[in-house]
Formats: structure tokens, sequence, C-alpha cells
């Protein structure tokens, strides 16, 4: 059990993140990574910004595992406060010594002290390891205040009440790197020009087909031609600007995992991979009743997408197998 | 009747002695006295209660150091079987132990996250 990147024996956690056997590592992805890394050895922190689906977490994660050094994973939310950064007082200390060295005399002390407990920012801070601040603008802005003097003067301010050493000097080998969805999105606040200035923000927006169709193969196990029917299908989709939320890669593998899993090809032939791929994209939808005649087009519109991108080439495939 | 014979000076009557042995004879004297045994007795246990915890943590350090003396003898007396002494060996496996994870080492537990 963890609380706050502490575990309950007092030593605290970090991660030590690594790519999955399968992971993905495309020319785009790779030249990425490698800009991102020169801005950090240059010690600046890194924001990569873009829609839901672009790989801003995971991206995060791998320039972090290329630092090799610990990670210390933050979620923002809306209820975090600098307290859930740095830490804070956590319970009581309670000391109470009874010395009897000198049998007819006793000596009695008590005393109590508030319990100082470093949080992740602190402990990232003080050990040098990477921060990753994953969706950090779903933080109210004033709770990030406390990184402005971490990102320019490489000072950590600890309230004087804490503990002896109220300022924390900065390790030299910390690093970090932040994600966010841009300011239209739900449950997201607007970032402080402050912080914002300290941050070299990379706007990321969808892979490349390429990429697309790799990470799909890579990750449900299913032949590239395969893969790249049902990347093409969503893609066409997404072109096609009918739907409320845009339908992303993570679409592409949903579709791509449980066609694999249930041993289905992308065929338009078979009733099961259709049922799928509405399931997946039909919602994408706001479900209303005004939107009743909307859905009905939608729905035409992936049948022929699915027939378009599923049904002539499994034809196909099958006529030049018959041929042959 | 039994003749008390003197052995030493503890066993010369004095007035105070015979004062403190004498059974009280007022009210007032009962009730000085029983408190001044009560807490006489209550020292006593304390002392009694402090010399069975000394006893146990003595015995429980004497236990350590028996362990430690055979472990330490143990090193000096067996010869390793690549002819390393064995506290090298000791200080070694140590050492691996150590490069399980650069965490253990520094002091922080790590959790493998893969992306």
């Amino acid at each position: 059990m963890t609380v706050a990147g502490r575990s309950i024996n007092g030593a605290p956690t970090a991660l030590s993140v690594r790519p999955r056997p399968n992971f993905v590592e495309t020319p785009s992805v790779r030249d990425l990574t490698e800009r991102t890394l020169a801005y950090l050895a240059a010690g600046f922190p890194i924001h990569f910004r873009g829609p839901a689906g672009t790989g801003k977490t995971t991206l995060a994660l791998h320039v972090a595992a290329q630092l090799e050094r610990p990670v210390m994973l933050i979620a923002g939310d809306e209820e975090f406060a600098t307290s859930d950064l740095i830490g804070g007082q956590y319970g009581y200390r309670y000391r109470k010594v009874i010395d009897q060295f000198i049998h007819s005399v006793l000596k009695y002390e008590e005393d109590s002290t508030q319990r100082w407990v470093d949080h992740r920012l602190t402990t990232a801070c003080r050990e040098g390891f990477t921060l990753v601040y994953d969706e950090f603008t779903r933080s109210r802005p004033e709770a990030n205040n406390v990184l402005l003097g971490v990102l320019e003067e490489q000072l950590l301010v600890l309230p004087t009440m804490s503990r002896e050493d109220a300022y924390v000097k900065v390790h030299p080998d910390f690093r970090a790197i932040f994600t966010s969805n841009p300011q239209e999105y739900a449950g997201v606040h607007e970032v402080q020009d402050a912080l914002s200035d300290r941050l070299v923000t990379i706007d990321l927006d969808y892979y490349d087909r390429e990429t697309e169709i790799a990470i799909t193969a890579a990750r449900s196990s299913l032949p590239p031609e395969e893969a790249a029917r049902i990347v093409d299908l969503v893609r066409d989709f997404r072109a096609s600007g009918e739907y409320d939320q845009t339908p992303t890669l993570r679409a592409c593998l949903m579709i791509a995992q449980v066609s694999a899993m249930q041993n289905l090809q992308p065929s338009a032939r078979d009733p099961r991979f259709v049922g799928i791929c509405l399931d997946l994209l039909e919602s994408k939808t706001s479900f209303t009743s005004e939107a009743r005649d909307r859905r009905a087009k939608q729905r035409k519109m992936l049948l022929s997408l699915i027939d378009h991108h599923c049904g002539n080439a499994v034809k196909k495939k099958e006529q030049d197998r018959d041929e042959d | 009747m039994k003749i008390k014979h003197t052995k030493g000076m503890r066993d010369i009557p004095t007035i105070q002695g015979l004062n403190s042995r004498s059974v009280p004879d007022t009210r007032q004297q009962a009730a000085t006295e029983l408190a001044r045994l009560e807490h006489e007795k209550a020292r006593l246990e304390r002392n009694l209660k402090m010399w069975i915890n000394n006893q146990k943590k003595t015995e429980g350090r004497l236990r350590q150091v028996e362990e430690r003396l055979a472990l330490v003898q143990q090193i000096l007396v067996l010869p390793a079987a690549d002819g390393s002494p064995k506290c090298v060996q000791a200080r070694q496996s140590l050492r691996a132990e150590g490069n399980g994870g650069e965490g253990k080492a520094q002091g922080w537990r790590e959790i493998t996250l893969e992306y």
C-alpha cells in the first residue's frame, strides 16, 4: 500500500518505467522523443499538449524511461491542493521516556511533534527523480503555484512550520514532463501564464497512418494488413467529422484486440465484427432523442465505411486465393 | 523459652527498633504503619519487576551475542570453497543484493510500470 508516493513502511515509492515488449517506435515517435530529450537535457520542462488518444501519457513515460531515473507519476485532479504535491503534516510523533537508571529515581518525559510526510513533488525534487504530471490542467491553477519556483529558481519552498529544511534545493537530475488536454475539454482549467511560460510546449496530433497501423498490429497481434483495414476505417470516420467525440487510436485498439481474441477477421460479411465496430464507433455521437435522425445517418455511413474497408478487400483477397 | 543470642549490631535493640517492631498500640499508629508498609511493598514490587525485566533483556542480549559469536567463529574457522574468506563472500552477496535495484540501495521502493 502506498500513500502519496510513500509506502506504508516509510520509504518513498517510485516507478521504474519500461516499454512493453510490443512497444512501437516509428521514426516519427523517435524524432519526437529525441527532440524532447534535447530540451530536457538543457534543463527545460516539457509539456505535451493534445486531444485525447494522441499518446501524450505514453510518450511522456517513454521519454521518462530514456532518462533512466525513477519516475514520480502524478495525475491532475480538481481536488488537488498544494499539500497533495509537496506533502503535509500527517499525524503526530509521540515520544515517552521513562528513565529508571537509578531505581529509586523516576525520570519521566513526554512530548509529541507533528509528523511531516513528503509527497511526490518533494521526493522527486529531493532525490532527482523524473516527475510526470499527467493532465496537470485538471488541477486548479493555484495548486500548481509551487511549481513556479521549482522550475525557475530550482528551489522548492515548503511551509516554514513543516520541518527544519523549509527550502529544498532541487536535485540536478530532477526533470519534469507535463501533459494536458487543450482548454476546450471538459474538466480542465486554464494554465497560468507564468507556468506556461516556463514550459516547452509540444502540440501532439493523431499519429500518422503507418504508426497507427504498427501500434494496432503490435498491440492486438493481428496481421498488419488486417490492422490496416481497421485503422483506415477509424481514420475515415475521424475525417468525416460526423461525431461528438473524436474516434482515436484507442478505438482501433479496442476493435482489433476484441476481434483478435474472438478470432474474427475484419470483414464486412461477419456480423459479429460489424457489431463490434458499430458498438465502438456509434457511441462517439451523443445519445439524445433529437439526434435520432443523425444517428441513423451515421450508422448508414459507418456501414458503408465498413463495407468499403473490410468488404471489397476481403472479397478480393478470397478471389485471389481461389485463383491461386 | 528460646534464648535469642545477639549476633551483630543489627540485633541490638534500639529505641527506634523497638518502636518499629512492636505491635502498634493505637489506631493512628496502625494507620501510619500500614501506609508505610504499603509504600515499601510497592517499592519492592517495582524493584522486582525491574530486576525481572533486566534479566529478560540481558538474556536476550546474551542470545544475540552468542549467535553473532557463532557466525564470526564460523567465518574464521571454516575455509570457503573458492578459497576466499567467508567475510569476502558475505560482502559480495550483500553487494549482489544491492545491485538488484538502484532503489533498494538508495532507500526507496520501486514499482515497475510498463507503457
